[in-house]
């Protein structure tokens, strides 16, 4: 199929003109990935489905927004970590996925020790030993490029307890870098 | 960085399972987030590992947003109305609903009102010939079959026939007389003259929708219109063409519309075949 060749910027160029394939071809290459990440993140299959298939129709009523000036991924990611955040807003049964449980300290798994050993700085370590409090604000922030407002509603505390949590964090993973 | 370099760096295969089954992998997710949006490889790869089974369920869904046309301007507007989504589209594929419909009935009485400020009876006879008889051409319109794009919808539409009656009525009424009565008011002469013609209107709209199932829309629509000119242009030969709508001739049309109206409460069932025989 010629869809194959198109890179997905060019996918969402032809969502703009109207064009249902390139959506589904779009649908094939990200909605897996995105889906689990959202499943991370939030423990209700239904809510997981709901979000997924707002954040496509979003993407197809958007698509002439899309700039083009960044990676069509990461857009996409924006578009569902949104979603999911303003469907939190509605509801207050809402389940936190594995990603953002704040657990006791655990374990590593083996699969975890092997990976962490390619990296040169000791990133794990560090990770490993800030609690799981801090971490669960350092990877909304840092890594789902959320807002300190969109992680407390993601987490259900307030927007200062994110804030001196996002900041402990950042002191503690300078420390362990040091 | 060597994780931003995606030909040299992949997932293994354990870690990707642990992923999409949800273990916590408290320090390793965040790597497999910020390397699954970098690398195209893993994300299928991933998708190897994964039931695809809810997310092609959710795909439904989204096909139907897509495939679902957008609601018209007309259908929007009705709808805060308190009417269905299901009776906007029949009230929305109203002839007397589209712009060309309110283009013609605007103009048709724009050029009325403008001969009736200049050519003084003649103008006014005019008028009183169009303004009554726009509203009935356009409930003709929306039970002719022929004139009336959503008829195969209409026909068949499990529906009861007099309500989508009353509804499509309602709806042709609401678009032209407001223009009608405000051409009315914007005449020279009393300011009665500009409602004056809206009980003929109704005579006009009843005795439609009551000889529609026995003529068909276009004979009864063309024969009242007959009747009504020759009446006005009659008027207009002997004295005035205000004295057809003079206040006995309120009371004669009033009549005639009550009676009508009677006589259509009682044929409620003839509805029922309305527009389907033809």
């Amino acid at each position: 199929m010629a869809a194959c060749d198109l890179t997905d910027t060019d996918l969402l160029r032809a969502m703009a003109g109207r064009d249902e394939g390139a959506l589904r071809e779009l649908y094939e290459r990200h909605a897996l990935w995105i889906s689990a990440r959202l499943a991370r993140r939030c423990a209700d299959a239904d809510a997981v489905s709901d979000v997924l298939q707002d954040t496509f129709i979003a993407a197809w009523d958007g698509a002439h927004r899309f700039r083009g000036d960044g990676e069509v991924p990461a857009w996409l990611w924006g578009i569902a970590i949104r979603r999911l955040i303003s469907r939190l807003r509605k509801r207050a049964d809402f389940r936190l996925g594995p990603a953002l449980q704040e657990r006791d300290g655990e374990d590593i798994s083996a699969e975890e020790r092997v990976l962490l050993r390619l990296e040169n700085v000791d990133v794990g370590g560090a990770l490993a030993r800030i609690s799981p409090e801090l971490r669960a604000v350092l990877q909304l922030t840092v890594l789902d490029g959320l807002n300190t407002r969109e992680a407390a509603v993601l987490l259900g505390i307030p927007r200062g307890t994110v804030k001196s949590r996002l900041q402990r964090a950042r002191a503690t993973m300078r420390e362990e870098l040091a | 960085m060597s994780l931003s370099t995606p030909s040299a760096w992949h997932l293994d295969e354990s870690t990707l399972r642990a992923y999409a089954d949800g273990h916590p992998l408290s320090v390793a997710g965040p790597s497999v987030e910020a390397h699954l949006v970098e690398c195209p490889d893993c994300r299928v790869r991933l998708g190897d590992v994964m039931s695809h089974e809810p997310v092609d369920r959710a795909w439904a869904a989204i096909r139907a947003h897509v495939e679902t046309p957008r609601r018209s301007l007309a259908e929007r507007l009705v709808g805060w109305f308190g009417v269905s989504a299901e009776s906007a589209r029949l009230l929305a594929a109203v002839p007397a609903f589209r712009g060309a419909w309110l283009l013609g009935v605007l103009t048709v009485s724009l050029f009325a009102g403008i001969a009736a400020l200049f050519a003084g009876d003649s103008g006014l006879t005019l008028f009183l010939i169009v303004a009554p008889l726009a509203p009935v051409a356009g409930v003709a319109a929306s039970f002719g079959g022929d004139a009336d794009p959503a008829h195969e919808l209409v026909t068949v539409t499990p529906y009861s026939a007099t309500r989508l009656l009353l509804l499509r009525t309602g709806g042709v009424l609401a678009t032209s007389t407001p223009v009608m009565v405000l051409v009315g008011l914007l005449m020279p002469g009393p300011a009665w003259l500009g409602v004056a013609w809206l009980t003929p209107a109704a005579a006009g709209v009843v005795l439609t929708l009551l000889l529609t199932p026995l003529l068909g829309s276009t004979p009864t629509a063309a024969t009242l219109g007959a009747i009504w000119s020759l009446a006005v242009v009659s008027a207009n030969r002997v004295s005035d063409p205000a004295t057809v709508v003079e206040p006995a001739m309120q009371l004669v049309m009033a009549a005639v519309a009550l009676t009508a109206l009677a006589a259509l409460a009682l044929r409620q069932s003839s509805f029922e075949h309305l527009g389907r025989q033809s």
